[in-house]
């Protein structure tokens, strides 16, 4: 063997001398595994002693909830208490906001003043047409929701009902709510729906009477405003002039108040073509 | 009842099995009893095994500690195409790697502040058996990667075959050989850095 090979051997026989396997700390080494062992059992019989009937109680009781039919309900509670509500809609600019509630229409009017600037130049023949950009239909509020029927509790029974028990089943549920329709939004659509097609007569008379209806109206700046337009299509000045002039004094906030400054400047214009002053 | 049904099928399932057989069963059925017996068996070779890899006693302690723990998840890979005691050497090797680090920075810190004796004080003829030489060895199995280390402790120091040591660590025996020509290679060579020839 050579001297290297001698330097290797020494150094295995030294390291079985050194490390023979035996030692005094070895019981307490198997105390500490057994513990260890019987510790982790433990934890994963706690572990399946608690998870196992929470799962199981979710399982059966989505099982029941559905052969029951009351998911949708549940579903929808356990939905509203995780997710949040919309946010409300946005506060509309300066210039366009009305005291209006949410959900009320709003008609998307070009400036009119260049149209009726032109139209002023030759009043003698046609009176003023305003243009109107592309009708949006109107966004209305959605309608309150009718609030579902209660349904007869189900029995649990091998027969069929009889038709006696049927009737009083019946009679003894409370009849089914009718749907509220909403007459102020249908009043306001019928006159809105008039403005948009251009039957400025009709949508008068309709605007007219949505505002003896309802003086106090969701709609009351929009029906208002688009009355005025109208009374500027039928040529009826005066009446244009006195409605805008509440817009453009800011009865209704900054609502269409620089637009109805525009028209009043340009039916000003439009009479003084008429009735040229005496210098 | 069902528990008696069951006792007595395990029973007449393990009648002519052979008694490591029957630890092995009892052990992979989770019997934690059966777990005491495989330690009052193997702990000895298993302490023996890691000491001489890791180098350090503590360490080895906590090795051996973890390899009985992992021993009822890890027996059901156990085919019984070899002793229980190889099987567990090669669990000593699969945990090992971070222990042997953690032992090998535990000396390169002690060899800093000085507790260890440095390697100018080494002689061979005056400490082959000493406390010195051991440190020195220890340095030197440090520079070694894990597997031709454990190439070394099993073929050198456990004197193990080729074969042995290729199935214990679930190499092929080339592979094994070839990290046993590096292994002492690279240990002579620092041990002679260490002063050692």
């Amino acid at each position: 063997m050579t001297d290297s090979s001698d330097v290797l051997a020494r150094a295995a026989r030294a390291l079985r001398e050194a490390h023979p396997g035996e030692r005094e700390g070895s019981g307490f080494t198997r105390a500490r595994i057994m513990n260890t062992v019987h510790r982790e059992r433990r934890r994963r019989t706690l572990r399946w002693a608690v998870f196992s009937p929470i799962a199981s109680v979710l399982l059966v009781g989505s099982a029941w909830a559905q052969s029951s039919g009351k998911w949708p309900v549940i579903w929808e509670a356990v939905t509203s208490v995780f997710v949040a509500a919309p946010e409300p809609p946005a506060a509309p600019s300066s210039q366009r906001s009305a005291p209006r509630e949410n959900g009320s229409p709003r008609a998307e009017l070009a400036p009119p003043s260049s149209a009726l600037a032109d139209a002023g130049d030759d009043s003698d023949e046609a009176p003023p047409v305003l243009e109107l950009a592309d009708p949006e239909p109107p966004r209305v509020a959605p309608e309150p929701r009718a609030p579902q029927p209660v349904r007869p509790r189900r029995h649990r029974r091998t027969e069929t009902p009889t038709s006696v028990e049927r009737e009083r089943a019946e009679r003894e549920a409370p009849p089914a709510p009718e749907p509220q329709p909403d007459r102020e939004l249908s009043r306001f659509r019928r006159a809105h729906d008039l403005h948009f097609k251009g039957r400025a007569g009709e949508a008068i008379d309709a605007y007219a009477d949505y505002l003896r209806e309802f003086p106090d109206g969701r709609f009351v700046p929009e029906a208002r405003y688009a009355m005025a337009l109208d009374h500027i299509k039928q040529g009826n000045d005066a009446a244009a002039r006195e409605a805008l002039a509440s817009f453009a004094a800011g009865r209704y906030g900054g609502y269409r108040q620089e637009e109805a400054r525009k028209l009043l400047d340009a039916l000003e214009k439009k009479l003084d073509k008429k009735q040229p002053r005496s210098p | 009842m069902i528990f008696a049904l069951y006792s007595t099928m395990r029973a007449l399932s393990l009648a002519g099995s052979t008694p490591e057989e029957t630890l092995l069963s009892r052990l992979r059925a989770g019997d934690t009893h059966a777990l005491g017996e495989v330690y009052d068996q193997h702990h000895e070779a298993v302490r023996a095994f890691a000491s001489r890899l890791t180098g350090d006693p503590a360490i080895a302690e906590d090795l051996v500690h973890e390899v009985f723990v992992a021993l009822p998840r890890v027996v059901k890979r156990f085919q019984g195409e070899s002793t229980l005691r190889s099987f567990l050497t090669g669990v000593v090797i699969n945990h090992a790697r971070h222990h042997v680090r953690s032992a090998s920075r535990r000396r390169a810190m002690l060899t800093k502040v000085g507790r260890e004796p440095s390697p100018e004080s080494v002689s061979p003829e005056s400490s082959a058996s000493g406390q010195a030489f051991l440190a020195a060895l220890n340095r030197a199995l440090d520079s070694l990667p894990l597997d031709q280390r454990v190439a070394f402790v099993l073929c050198d120091v456990e004197e193990r075959t080729a074969g042995e040591a290729a199935e214990i660590a679930g190499a092929p025996e080339a592979t094994m050989r070839t990290r046993l020509f590096h292994a002492r290679k690279k240990l002579r060579a620092a041990l002679e850095q260490e002063g050692i020839r």
